[in-house]
């Protein structure tokens, strides 16, 4: 939660006045500096004169005119440089996999504590503009990818399409209390902290299952 | 006797009672009655009771077995109550994603200037502002929970799981449009209808497909409604791969502004409508891979087209 030295831009695009006016705040108070848009259409229009580059788009996924996925897919071929955070309703994993697989470097679901966007904002400013955002060669959780059972990677892969333990004992014919197990098993063995960086984890190892 | 009791054994009473006073309750009326047959199993008429007199008073009654046809009524108020349902439940779906987002939205606003208080109180830090900021982030951790609920609701409403199989979308269009039309004629409404015969099945909801048609039917003739030309048109076809299902009315059009955002909810032009007809429709279709579209004609009034992807041809409903 330490504030950036040099004021950092954020692009801003929520079509919700109250929430444009409450995450500003939220980020300012964090120190970065913000531009805030009120669809993304209008972020697009202003596209020429803005400098992606060095500044994180923070985008809500759900808005009308241009959707944020468009928006995102728009970015990726047309403004490579740019690092697309979006926003998600929370527990909308399907819809947070879809944007990490379309190249978001990150996702955040509303609403977000001031921890959670600082780190990841912190963790996108960190990450160079110009790597491909989807393509990993070896995911830096390869290794403990590896060290997962089989019947634990399957999990794996039933939770990230954001399905519930019970979804999961049926598909996979074990019972939901065997299911909790390797839930938790997975979460250790990946060292994933929430089921969000779990998330991010199985898209970078996997960007297009 | 044709007539079971109570009516049996007051018919004398009836008879005289006419005679008498010259009221006459039945004559030259029709009126629904239960009737016998011969083995005492009872069926709903309808009895016609004339009178004349040649030389004797005759009273002649004529009934008319109208079982076949309360049987129809019966299955076509059935099949309307059971799409009413499903259009609560759509539109339950509908308003409880609406409702969802709507309400996360001011939860995110909440929780960011909790946030951005925290942040500021941190810059400060001293023993008091330390616990403030415990206080700030267990509210924010209460705003999570409350928008956890709102989604927990929503997907519960939503995840209705849906009955699809096999069918021939001209059966499915004729028996809704017939339960939409239930009044077309009286509107003066002329009713064509093109459905054509031996499509390739599509594996579809046959109630929520029937609950589109059904509103975009009744769209239509609301549409009409104060148009001087009244033609609805109903049609089905092949078309690319997909199934194709055409509504089309000589309404006044649908107007530019509203274009865009037709299928959106709460997007409404009618004085007394929701605005939700449509965006259930769209939602339908959407989760059928298929799509909806509307369209102005030329020669006034406008066309929607509904098209959903066709099974194989060998596939039977």
């Amino acid at each position: 939660m330490t504030a950036p030295k040099v004021s950092k831009r954020i692009y801003l695009i929520d079509d919700d006045p109250a929430v444009r006016h409450g995450i500003s705040a939220l980020l300012l108070a964090a120190g970065y500096s913000v531009t805030d848009f009120a669809s993304a259409n209008a972020f697009v229009e202003q596209i020429p004169r803005l400098d992606l580059g060095s500044a994180i788009v923070l985008a809500d996924i759900c808005m009308p005119g241009i959707q944020g996925l468009e928006l995102q897919e728009k970015l990726a071929t047309g403004h490579p440089e740019a690092r697309v955070i979006v926003m998600t309703a929370h527990g909308d994993i399907a819809m947070a996999v879809r944007a990490m697989r379309n190249g978001a470097v990150d996702f955040l679901e509303k609403p977000f504590s001031a921890g959670e966007i600082t780190t990841a904002l912190a963790r996108a400013f960190a990450r160079s503009p110009a790597v491909p955002k989807t393509v990993n060669a070896r995911s830096a959780h390869a290794q403990d990818y590896d060290s997962l059972t089989a019947r634990e990677r399957d999990v794996l892969w039933e939770m990230i399409k954001g399905n519930t333990n019970k979804v999961i004992a049926r598909d996979l014919c074990i019972s939901p209390r065997t299911v909790e197990v390797h839930r938790q098993k997975v979460m250790h063995k990946m060292r994933a902290g929430s089921f969000a960086e779990l998330v991010r984890m199985a898209v970078e190892l996997d960007p297009v299952r | 006797m044709l007539m079971p009791e109570p009516d049996h054994s007051r018919h004398d009473e009836y008879l005289r009672h006419y005679m008498d006073t010259g009221d006459a309750r039945i004559i030259g009326q029709a009126r629904s009655v239960t009737a016998r047959r011969l083995d005492g199993e009872t069926f709903p008429a309808v009895l016609h009771v004339s009178e004349f007199l040649d030389g004797k008073h005759i009273f002649v009654g004529f009934v008319e077995d109208v079982t076949a046809q309360r049987a129809a009524e019966r299955r076509l108020a059935e099949t309307q109550a059971q799409l009413q349902h499903a259009g609560r439940l759509g539109a339950m779906g509908e308003m409880a994603s609406t409702i969802a987002h709507e309400l996360n939205q001011p939860l995110t606003a909440a929780a960011s200037l909790l946030g951005a208080a925290q942040l500021t109180l941190e810059k400060n830090p001293d023993k008091r502002s330390a616990k403030a900021v415990d206080l700030l982030e267990e509210s924010v951790a209460e705003i999570r929970r409350a928008s956890d609920i709102i989604r927990q609701m929503r997907d519960f409403i939503r995840k209705r799981k849906t009955a699809r199989s096999l069918h021939d979308i001209s059966n499915v269009v004729e028996e809704a449009s017939t339960v939409a039309l239930i009044g077309a004629e009286a509107e003066g409404i002329g009713v064509s209808k093109d459905l054509q015969p031996g499509l390739p099945v599509a594996l579809v909801d046959r109630v929520q497909i029937q609950q589109v048609v059904t509103n975009l039917v009744r769209n239509a003739m609301d549409a009409m409604a104060d148009a001087p030309k009244r033609r609805l048109s109903i049609a089905t076809a092949y078309r690319n791969g997909m199934v194709e299902i055409t509504i089309s009315d000589t309404g006044p059009g649908i107007d530019g502004d509203i274009m865009p955002r037709l299928f959106e909810p709460f997007a409404t032009t009618k004085d007394n409508g929701t605005g939700i007809g449509l965006s259930i429709s769209k939602s339908i279709i959407d989760a059928h891979q298929g799509t909806i579209s509307a369209k102005n004609k030329n020669d006034g009034g406008c066309i929607f087209t509904v098209s959903l992807p066709a099974g194989n041809r060998n596939d039977r409903p």
